[in-house]
């Protein structure tokens, strides 16, 4: 069962793919735009933390190992999730109706009908970003630090990942949700660069309990960096990205459900 | 004359009203944007006064202002709509038309912003202005050269999408070229996260050469008094120069795009 699934995401995925690589040139230009891009926010960064030193009392080396941390986990989602990033063009087109008809779950068909490879820059250029950072900051690499730190990562995905389901979801109600998700994963991710620390109380039970993208980053983080900043939360939360994972993973699929329950074709 | 493309731009207008419910989450979450950075500079500036002659309150206003700025960036969609024209071979249409290309597109594009402008970014820097206590231009007059200085900004960065748009008709798909040029460069040297006063000196030195200061740094200088007098003078007649060349050589590169169109029967 699980391999007849895997080999049929590898039979789509493949397919895209290679649609994709069609156009060579524009997929090297896009997989070199995004690392500039990637680049030229980092040195920004840098620029402001090179005068102002420390935020909040995080140096430069902990802010970028947490824009290392938050990417990594965009990267990936990037990567497996981009289907969802203009989902509604199935609903404005009629495509759903093509989906649910197939023999396998729709989010399933969906996800595996596009897997983006040019992300893969975004990926690499987080991971050197990322293995710098941890550098810097001279945490010791133990087998513990490691399995923790892949933990938050993997965590920190599917996280990113069921907003991005949940805003999409959204357009099964309100037909367009046109660059929505995009924005709001944007967004979500821009707040993770930052320890969530110097947010006002409001924007941090935001991050932490409605878009829980502080688990992403800044509550991991509180454990490999030994920053010991809770701001009234529960210690705990070091260790929850994987709990707060799963709950989200269930929250967003019964959402995702019940969204196509009550759809209805727009008939174009 | 010009009603033809007024039309347009009133077309478009009415356009967006269609999907109210988009309009209001994409404004809550460019709020959500913003108090990330405005949250950042207060943070960053506990226990300074002054860096690079901006105090607290002038960084705050320069980020909210650069910021609201930045929303035509994400909301200006040129580039991606003439790409669907050339792949649909819809732009056929268009050629047919007793129109200019260029102008028309910049009529439909200033009809969608136009309702950015007044629906989204208004309201988003009153929010903040009354929220945090940002400052007003110094004077009337600087009100006004800020506005002058925007629409002259907005047209340079259409400029820049509509000339990335017409790559289309030699590389059909355009993802890469854009995200090099609006979210690298663009983003890196128009200054909309930080002055470019922070910059680095050689990194300053290249954004001088480049076009895109002149989309958000020079508005926002100008709002927050920063450029006055001669130096205010020397960053519109830039802005000037630059609509000249970018508007001339998006003419050109259009014309030679059309000159090689060749339509398969549909």
């Amino acid at each position: 069962m699980v391999r007849r699934y895997f080999k049929l995401y590898c039979l789509l995925a493949g397919a895209y793919v290679r649609s994709r690589l069609q156009y060579r040139l524009s997929f090297g230009l896009m997989c070199f735009g995004i690392v500039i891009s990637e680049v030229c926010l980092l040195g920004l960064l840098g620029a402001l933390l090179v005068k102002f030193r420390t935020v909040n009392g995080w140096t430069w080396a902990e802010v970028v190992f947490l824009y290392g941390l938050g990417n990594l986990a965009y990267s990936f989602m990037r990567i497996l999730g981009s289907q969802l990033d203009d989902f509604d063009r199935y609903i404005i087109r009629g495509e759903l109706d093509g989906v649910l008809i197939r023999p396998v779950p729709p989010l399933f068909y969906i996800l595996a009908s596009r897997i983006e490879l040019i992300h893969v820059s975004r990926a690499l250029t987080s991971v050197a970003i990322f293995v710098v950072a941890f550098h810097l900051t001279e945490i010791r690499w133990t087998l513990e630090v490691a399995l923790f730190t892949l933990t938050t990562i993997v965590s920190g995905t599917l996280i990113m990942f069921t907003l991005m389901l949940i805003s999409a979801t959204v357009a099964l109600w309100t037909t367009k949700s046109g660059k929505l998700t995009d924005l709001l994963i944007s967004a979500t991710k821009e707040a993770t660069a930052f320890p969530v620390s110097i947010y006002p109380l409001a924007v941090r039970l935001l991050l932490t309990f409605i878009l829980p993208v502080a688990f992403v980053t800044y509550y991991p983080a509180q454990q490999l960096l030994q920053k010991g900043e809770f701001l009234g939360m529960p210690e705990s939360f070091q260790f929850a990205a994987p709990v707060v994972a799963l709950i989200m993973l269930c929250v967003s699929y019964l959402f995702w459900c019940s969204g196509l329950r009550r759809y209805h074709s727009t008939g174009s | 004359m010009m009603k033809k493309y007024l039309i347009f731009t009133v077309k478009a207008f009415q356009r967006t009203l269609t999907y109210r419910f988009e309009l209001w989450m994409e404004l809550v979450i460019n709020v959500l944007f913003m108090l990330v950075y405005v949250y950042l500079w207060k943070a960053l500036y506990t226990g300074q006064t002054s860096v690079e002659g901006y105090d607290l309150n002038k960084i705050l206003t320069y980020i909210v202002v650069s910021q609201t700025l930045l929303t035509f960036t994400f909301t200006l969609r040129v580039a991606r709509i003439i790409e669907e024209k050339v792949r649909t071979g819809e732009v056929v249409t268009d050629l047919m038309k007793p129109i200019d290309f260029q102008l028309m597109t910049l009529a439909t594009a200033a009809g969608t912003s136009s309702h950015t402008a007044l629906f989204n970014m208004l309201p988003k820097f009153l929010l903040f202005y009354g929220t945090f206590g940002l400052l007003l231009p110094p004077s009337l007059l600087t009100l006004l050269l800020f506005i002058t200085s925007v629409v002259l900004g907005y047209i340079i960065l259409f400029s820049l999408e509509f000339i990335i748009g017409i790559f289309a008709f030699w590389l059909v798909e355009i993802r890469g070229i854009y995200a090099l040029v609006i979210w690298g460069l663009s983003m890196l040297f128009s200054g909309y996260f930080l002055p470019l006063e922070f910059y680095p000196t050689f990194l300053a030195k290249i954004g001088e050469v480049l076009p895109f200061r002149a989309i958000i740094y020079f508005p926002t200088a100008i709002y927050t008094g920063q450029l006055m007098g001669e130096s205010l003078v020397t960053a519109m007649l830039i802005q000037l120069a630059w609509v000249a060349a970018l508007v001339g050589l998006g003419r050109l590169a259009y014309r030679a795009a059309f000159r090689k169109l060749v339509i398969q029967g549909g």
